[in-house]
């Protein structure tokens, strides 16, 4: 019974505000923020790391991809209290040395035409590249298939990959 | 796998704006963040048709964090836009016609105040029958949703006489074909940031046509053009989309009434509800042909449903109407097309403009007639082709072409047509193959408005700029100038700077569309070139005493080319330090001179060979090859080209085999990319090739065409053909139904 | 959709997630991944007051296997993502079936969020129909206890309950058996099922032996015995092969939706049955 009391008191409270530590692309972040807050609008909004597109917002178009603990994650699914003690990486970090061989291998091939699928698709190649150095075809349509483009029909896309063979 | 190839040689340059996409420092205009920004939220109506009895704003006005509520009390000028004529409001008072029909729109410090403000505005709606079908607007006694009535535009084109020459045909067919409402699904959806100026409103939002929404923009906010500013691009895609206005009115209220900068970003379910989409077309023809296959009458009625408000619905409806015979000589045509306002989701501007429609419904019937005369689909398309110097397809002089017949002879050697159509492994799955041709116009057409131009300058920095009112959409149009302004000056990448989508910088260059932009670009710099290199190279012979003629543009400056000297006379910078150098230019894209609306005089042409593969367990159709060649004049950046002509491609692979943005009584039912289904990478064939051609009929002097519509027309019907040829069932409706193959394979 | 009211909370096990839930006034929900719910949402449909988290439970992450009454039994933990479950040697090697329609299921990104608990809380995932077909159980806390049933069971309840696993008992090893499980989607991936339908053939002492599940889309999947019952005990070469996919068709009571009929969806199961049945019939003669 005590417990509930203190729930209703709280809820008055419109916002619950929460500290969260993360690391983004290599750097200590600690934050304050509202409990639900979704990580792309904390990394496009806190952070200013607008690389990380929104499009959807429910996990079916793949732009706002990032990694979190070395794996693919969509941004606009998970929320700050789930990112606590997490290691994020976003297109930024992608280029903090230089372009990236997948950049280049996009650069070289028309792996993009707007770029607003870009960063979300690129992502979505290193986490393919990451556990599949030399992919295989089925390997390379799965990795994509959560990563919408509209304007290259992909072929591009995959040509730029099959270059970096 | 993944034998995406062409024909075309791959020299291509990386493009301009290459390197911040692939590494997401590009700032698109919905990224845009500003200290003490507001967000923006539009209330939409909840009904698709319906009489607004009273709009109570106090409670959201009260909410903490609420910086402004607005409606159409606080429209200063025209409470209407429209790209042809303004007449869906900014703000609903009195009737709502579509459930993206704007109320009232908010500003506030945190967007989820703003979205909670949204909640507590009142509106009293009484609802009205509601118009779901444009045979039930064109009924005399639906209501009328507008004062002129349902019926938004009307176009003909007759010649001969189609009733006196069925009776002498030996082969007849008729169909009605049905086209679905296509979303152009651009990745990012519609937003930006408004500033509020000393001297006025600086627009940072995404469009095709920056001066357009100046205009439209001043006509709203009572404020003269010069005093707006709209930076236009970049943008995260846009197939014709984002060409009429969308939150740009509400942005630029907002901003001027709470004297704060504005970022409005709308959600997708927001962009689906609010935004425009392709036009849903049912199109009845009947063509007739002799025993020989010469095609002699072809009748067509093209019934548009343009949703709620007019925006480009003539225009589309006339470009149907104008490419319902396409590259065929039909001697008898009677083509009549009406554009109905009804309840549904505004259709306006998109990717292939009413000639993804009307040639689905054109190749069909070809197809119909040829299976039915027993004549090789490819041989009874060259029997009926127009000759290089014939007139256009309703009976207006054009250009001298031949693209038709080269695309057309390209095509029949494609292997995928000579393969082995039995299926070996699976009995389940059938095999098939087809063909389609297209013929389309380029630029607006007889009797609109269509200026473009350019400027090119050195400035004090002694860069060399280049300036167009275009916007990058990501067609590559940066690229394409780059190109092409460095082979026509003899400049380096490095002298140049590009101005784009600026209308405080760059001059009237007219819309980004209509397949214009490369070819307006090509046809400035033709212009400008001249004049420019010679102001520069005449202060070179000034500075350094070389004759002129002796003189070149190049890398880094003014060079001397005598004999087999090169040398550096003077750099760019040296110049600028004497004179600055400015050369304008202004003219209208070229039409045909008969007066007929809309009517073309510049085309592009394809063809598509396709092979599919119909699983008949689910009625599931595979795409697994697609060849084409495309005839659009000689290729400025090849890899934008080849990327047009896939991305066009697989965009109407969606649109025949997944996309329809579905309604029911005028409310969307696809409201997001899990229930609206565009190609994923599993969906795309395994193998794709590109065959330009560059050749162009003999003296023409019109350069480079437009890619960025003709890739997108011809595959559905070469696909519907290709079923056929699988299954036997003729597909008239699109996308095709698994359900109706599964249902004839029950009749067989 | 952008809500910031929700009050979050953190369970450290799964007796302090259920005293949460209990004594919160408003709506609430356990929540895990979240890939599901966003979606729902995002559609429209109510976002609760309170989130119950269960991201911090310890337990019921992990797959292992057990000796039980000398046969091997599978335990997958309710917590454990769907990618971490599709690629886990237990999960590939001894229940492929799942495996494989684990990997149908959304798009990589969102199986490393997704939960195999949450795909089936939601009572319609792709991954049920597999799971009927290997004869799972589910241990679930029902506010008083820790219990154990079948899927099957379970699906039809109604009152809340919190799944902790999943557990699969190994097939005892038929030579002549084919498993299947078919998803047909509105495309190629990435993409809600339209009819999944999941099964096994084999030939056991007393004649043809078939269990057979299937959903989609929004219908709850679950086994059709009655179609079952047709085949079992049958001998091969008289089954009455007409009859039974005529019962299936009966049967399978799929839902439509705005994009495919309940026609569309029976006759596709019915089609999916019969290929599989060739397969099988192809395979062992």
């Amino acid at each position: 019974m005590m417990k509930k009391q203190t729930i209703q008191q709280e809820h008055v409270f419109e916002q619950q505000l929460i500290n969260i530590s993360l690391c983004v692309n290599g750097q200590e972040q600690t934050i304050e923020v509202e409990a639900t807050k979704r990580l792309v609008d904390i990394l496009r909004e806190d952070l200013q790391l607008t690389g990380t597109k929104i499009s959807c917002e429910i996990g079916r178009c793949g732009a706002c991809s990032v990694m979190m603990d070395k794996k693919l994650v969509n941004a606009c699914l998970i929320r700050a209290y789930q990112v606590n003690g997490k290691e994020i990486m976003t297109i930024e970090a992608l280029s903090q040395n230089g372009l990236h061989p997948i950049q280049n291998a996009f650069l070289e091939e028309g792996g993009f035409q707007c770029g607003y699928c870009t960063p979300g698709m690129v992502m979505a190649v290193k986490a393919l590249l990451d556990e599949h150095p030399a992919p295989d075809e089925e390997q390379i349509l799965q990795a994509l298939s959560g990563n919408l483009c509209r304007c290259t029909g992909y072929s591009g896309i995959i040509r730029s990959i099959l270059k970096m063979k | 796998m993944g034998n995406y190839t062409s024909s075309i040689l791959k020299t291509s340059r990386i493009r301009p704006d290459g390197i911040e996409k692939v590494t997401g420092k590009l700032s698109y205009l919905t990224d845009l963040q500003i200290q003490g920004m507001l967000y923006g939220k539009v209330l939409r109506s909840q009904y698709p048709h319906a009489k607004i009895l009273n709009i109570s704003v106090e409670k959201a006005e009260q909410l903490p964090g609420v910086k402004a509520v607005i409606t159409s009390k606080d429209v200063p000028g025209l409470n209407g836009f429209g790209l042809i004529f303004p007449d869906q409001p900014v703000f609903c008072d009195s009737v709502v016609r579509y459930v993206g029909d704007a109320i009232a729109a908010v500003a506030a410090i945190t967007p989820e105040i703003a979205e909670k403000a949204l909640h507590l505005i009142e509106v009293d709606y009484e609802p009205l029958p509601v118009i779901d079908d444009p045979e039930k607007a064109l009924d005399p006694s639906s209501i009328p949703l507008h004062p002129n009535g349902n019926l938004l535009h009307q176009a003909s084109y007759v010649n001969g006489n189609v009733h006196e020459s069925f009776p002498h045909c030996d082969v007849v067919v008729e169909e009605t074909y049905q086209l679905p409402r296509q979303m152009h699904a651009y990745m990012e959806t519609e937003g930006g940031l408004f500033i509020p100026e000393e001297d006025g409103l600086s627009v940072y939002a995404g469009t095709q046509h920056g001066y357009k929404d100046r205009f439209q923009l001043s006509r709203i906010l009572d404020l003269p053009e010069t005093e707006i500013r709209v930076v236009s691009s970049p943008m995260g895609g846009s197939f014709g989309g984002k060409d009429e206005l969308n939150i740009q009115p509400y942005g630029a209220l907002l901003a001027l009434k709470t004297g704060c900068p504005v970022k409005i970003h709308q959600s997708r379910r927001e962009s689906v509800c609010a935004g425009i989409k392709k036009h849903p077309m049912k199109i009845t023809v009947k063509t007739g042909a002799t025993k020989e296959g010469k095609l002699l009458a072809h009748q067509v009625r093209i019934l548009a449903d343009t949703g709620a408000y007019a925006t480009l619905g003539p225009a589309v409806l006339d470009f149907a109407v104008e490419h319902a015979v396409g590259p065929y000589v039909i001697p008898n045509v009677e083509t009549h097309g009406f554009c109905l306002f009804t309840n549904n989701g505004v259709a306006g501007e998109f990717r292939g403009f009413g000639g993804n429609q009307i040639t689905f419904a054109l190749e069909g019937q070809i197809d119909r007639l040829a299976d039915q005369l027993g004549i090789c689909p490819l041989e009874m398309r060259k029997r009926n082709l127009r000759k290089p110097t014939d007139c256009g397809p309703v009976g207006q002089e054009i250009a001298p072409t031949n693209g038709d017949e080269l695309v057309l002879k390209e095509i029949a050697h494609s292997p995928l047509l000579k393969t082995e159509k039995a299926h070996k492994q699976d009995s389940w799955k059938k095999v098939g193959t087809g063909v389609a041709l297209t013929m389309h116009g380029g630029g607006l057409g007889f009797g609109r408005l269509d200026p473009a131009g350019g400027k090119i300058a050195l400035n004090q920095d002694g860069k060399i700029q280049i300036m167009f009112g275009f916007e990058e959409v990501g067609q590559g149009l940066l690229a394409v100038i780059e190109t092409l302004t460095t082979k026509a000056i003899g400049c380096s990448t490095a002298d140049l700077e590009i101005v784009i989508g600026d209308t405080d910088k760059a001059p009237h260059s007219g819309s980004s569309t209509a397949s214009r932009g490369t070819s307006m670009v090509w046809h400035s710099l033709e212009r400008l070139k001249g004049p420019f290199i010679e102001k520069l190279v005449t202060q070179a012979s000034a500075i350094s005493d070389y004759p002129k003629e002796q003189l070149v543009l190049g890398e880094n400056g003014v060079w001397l080319c005598e004999n087999s000297e090169e040398k550096l006379v003077v750099t760019y910078k040296q110049l600028a330090e004497e004179k600055t150098v400015s050369v304008e230019t202004q003219f209208d894209f070229p039409t045909t001179p008969n007066a007929i609306p809309g009517g073309h005089f510049l085309y592009s042409f394809a063809a598509v060979a396709v092979k599919v593969e119909v699983n008949l367990v689910t009625g599931h159709v595979k795409v697994i090859d697609i060849d084409q060649a495309v005839a659009a004049g000689p290729v400025v950046n090849p890899i934008g080209y080849l990327g047009q002509i896939e991305g066009g491609t697989i965009m109407a692979l969606g649109y025949t085999l997944l996309e329809e943005a579905q309604m029911e009584e005028g409310r969307y039912v696809t409201n997001n990319f899990d229930s609206y289904l565009i190609p994923g990478i599993q969906d795309i064939p395994a193998s794709m090739h590109v065959r330009a051609i560059e050749d162009l009929w003999e003296g023409d002097s019109y350069g480079p065409r437009g890619v960025g519509e003709i890739g997108t027309i011809a595959l559905a019907p070469a696909i519907a053909r290709a079923i056929y040829e699988a299954t036997g069932h003729w597909v008239t409706k699109l996308p095709v139904s698994r359900d109706e193959i599964l249902q004839s394979r029950e009749r067989i | 959709m952008r809500t910031l009211e929700t009050k979050v909370w953190s369970a450290k096990d799964i007796y302090e997630a259920w005293e949460i839930k209990a004594s919160v006034k408003d709506s609430s929900v356990f929540i895990m991944g979240g890939t599901f719910l966003q979606t729902k949402w995002e559609n429209g449909v109510q976002y609760p007051d309170h989130l119950i988290h269960l991201g911090e439970i310890k337990e019921y992450k992990q797959i292992y296997s057990l000796q039980e009454h000398q046969v091997k039994t599978i335990h997958i933990g309710a917590f454990v993502s769907l990618a971490e479950c599709h690629k886990h040697p237990l999960i590939q090697n001894d229940c492929s079936l799942l495996a494989d329609s684990i990997g149908t299921i959304a798009a990589p990104a969102v199986r490393n969020l997704g939960t195999i608990g949450g795909n089936i809380a939601n009572r319609i995932g792709d991954s049920i129909p597999a799971l009927l077909v290997l004869d799972a159980e589910v241990l679930y806390f029902d506010g008083n206890e820790i219990k154990r049933d079948s899927l099957e069971n379970w699906l039809k309840q109604k009152e809340d309950s919190l799944l902790l696993e999943i557990i699969i008992t190994e097939q005892k090893a038929s030579v002549q058996s084919h498993q299947f499980a078919n998803k047909v989607g509105r495309r190629e991936a990435f993409t809600a099922s339209v009819v999944t339908i999941a099964g096994r053939f084999s030939i056991e002492e007393n004649g043809v032996s078939l269990i057979l599940a299937a959903g989609g889309g929004e219908t709850i999947p679950r086994r059709l015995r009655r179609t079952e019952n047709l085949v079992n005990h049958q001998d091969i070469e008289t089954i009455p092969l007409q009859q039974i996919t005529g019962e299936l068709i009966k049967e399978y009571n799929p839902i439509a939706d705005a994009f495919f009929a309940e026609d569309y969806r029976r006759k596709v199961a019915a089609n999916l049955f019969m290929v599989e049945w060739e397969k099988w019939r192809e395979k062992h003669g």
